[in-house]
């Protein structure tokens, strides 16, 4: 590879300015037992990667086992929606409320709210908590149609 | 020929790779380390970090070399998407960590010794887009032509010129401060 400067495409100025970046943003050259050192550390890396096949099958079969195990545990709040039924574990998590209660009693009507039988408190604002709050914002800054 | 002689075959031809790998390795480590230097922003550990990639990857690579471009060429293309995939890595992670701004004097800082000054150029190249920086960096703080540039960058030779001029330009007004400086002393 050459090393021959493109020096067409400079006047002298612009030369000048190039070698003085050239010189000053340079690393400090490499010892010898730096070069000792990174010979070293590129040997073991080379080795170290010379079976990468032998540990893709685990990474894929872990990852396999994580997503499924997500799976199962998470609940399908879509399906649920969809299905139209009201599952007794699951948490209400009103606009107005976002935070846990600290007391045992609040937590549990916190963690089993039932809209029909307290009265939902965003009833009255039905539309307004309809939107997520980012589709409001977008909604008041661009003026998209109201869905 | 039987089978003892090809294991021979490929045992003398692995030995030969080995070699060669490690001769090429003697006499680019400098030049690699200190190209990655650059493209990465000046950081020693990070710079090491992308040499060796490139080298294990080139290493791992070379039996699919078919010699189209000449292995320096060939190596040296490796390197420079290695730097590049290092400053994307770091850029997510520095916006996820919110650190940058923190990290980073202020441009108008004081020029003190060459740290400092390393640092200045550091953050004006910084500035510039990925394939102004590499061009620049290959070209013109390098000594590559601009011919091997285009086809490290896989860009036409136009593209590269272009990236080349805006680079200069824009470097030379960022840095105006310090050519005045470096005038005076």
């Amino acid at each position: 590879m050459t090393s021959d400067h493109e020096s067409k495409l400079l006047n002298s100025e612009e030369k000048e300015f190039v070698q003085c970046l050239a010189t000053h943003y340079t690393p400090s050259p490499m010892t010898l037992a730096q070069q000792v050192v990174f010979d070293r550390a590129l040997e073991e890396r080379i080795a170290h990667r010379a079976h990468p096949f032998f540990f893709r099958p685990i990474a894929v079969i872990t990852a396999a086992c994580a997503a499924l195990l997500l799976w199962f545990t998470v609940p399908h709040q879509s399906t649920e929606v969809l299905q139209g039924e009201k599952q007794p574990g699951t948490v209400a998590v009103t606009r107005g409320n976002t935070t846990p209660p600290e007391s045992e009693e609040e937590l549990l009507t916190y963690a089993y709210y039932d809209p029909d039988f307290y009265g939902d408190e965003n009833d009255e604002g039905e539309e307004e908590g309809f939107l997520p709050d980012e589709y409001e914002a977008l909604v008041s800054a661009f003026a998209l149609p109201d869905v | 020929m039987g089978p003892g002689v090809d294991a021979l075959a490929i045992e003398a031809a692995a030995a030969e790779r080995e070699e060669c790998f490690s001769a090429f390795v003697g006499s680019h480590r400098e030049r690699a380390r200190r190209l990655a230097w650059r493209l990465v922003g000046g950081d020693e550990a990070a710079a090491e970090d992308v040499t060796q990639d490139a080298f294990v990857k080139a290493y791992q690579a070379l039996g699919n070399f078919r010699g189209d471009a000449s292995l320096e060429t060939w190596f040296y293309r490796i390197l420079v998407r290695q730097a590049h995939n290092y400053r994307r890595w770091r850029a997510v992670r520095d916006v996820w960590n919110r650190t940058w701004a923190e990290d980073l004097p202020d441009s108008s800082a004081e020029i003190l010794g060459d740290p400092g000054l390393r640092q200045r150029i550091a953050q004006a190249l910084a500035r510039l887009s990925h394939r102004q920086r590499e061009a620049f960096i290959l070209v013109h703080l390098e000594g590559f032509t601009v011919q091997e540039c285009a086809e490290l960058l896989g860009k036409p030779l136009g593209t590269v010129k272009s990236h080349l001029h805006r680079a200069l330009t824009t470097l030379r007004i960022e840095l105006a401060d310090l050519q005045e400086l470096i005038g005076d002393a």
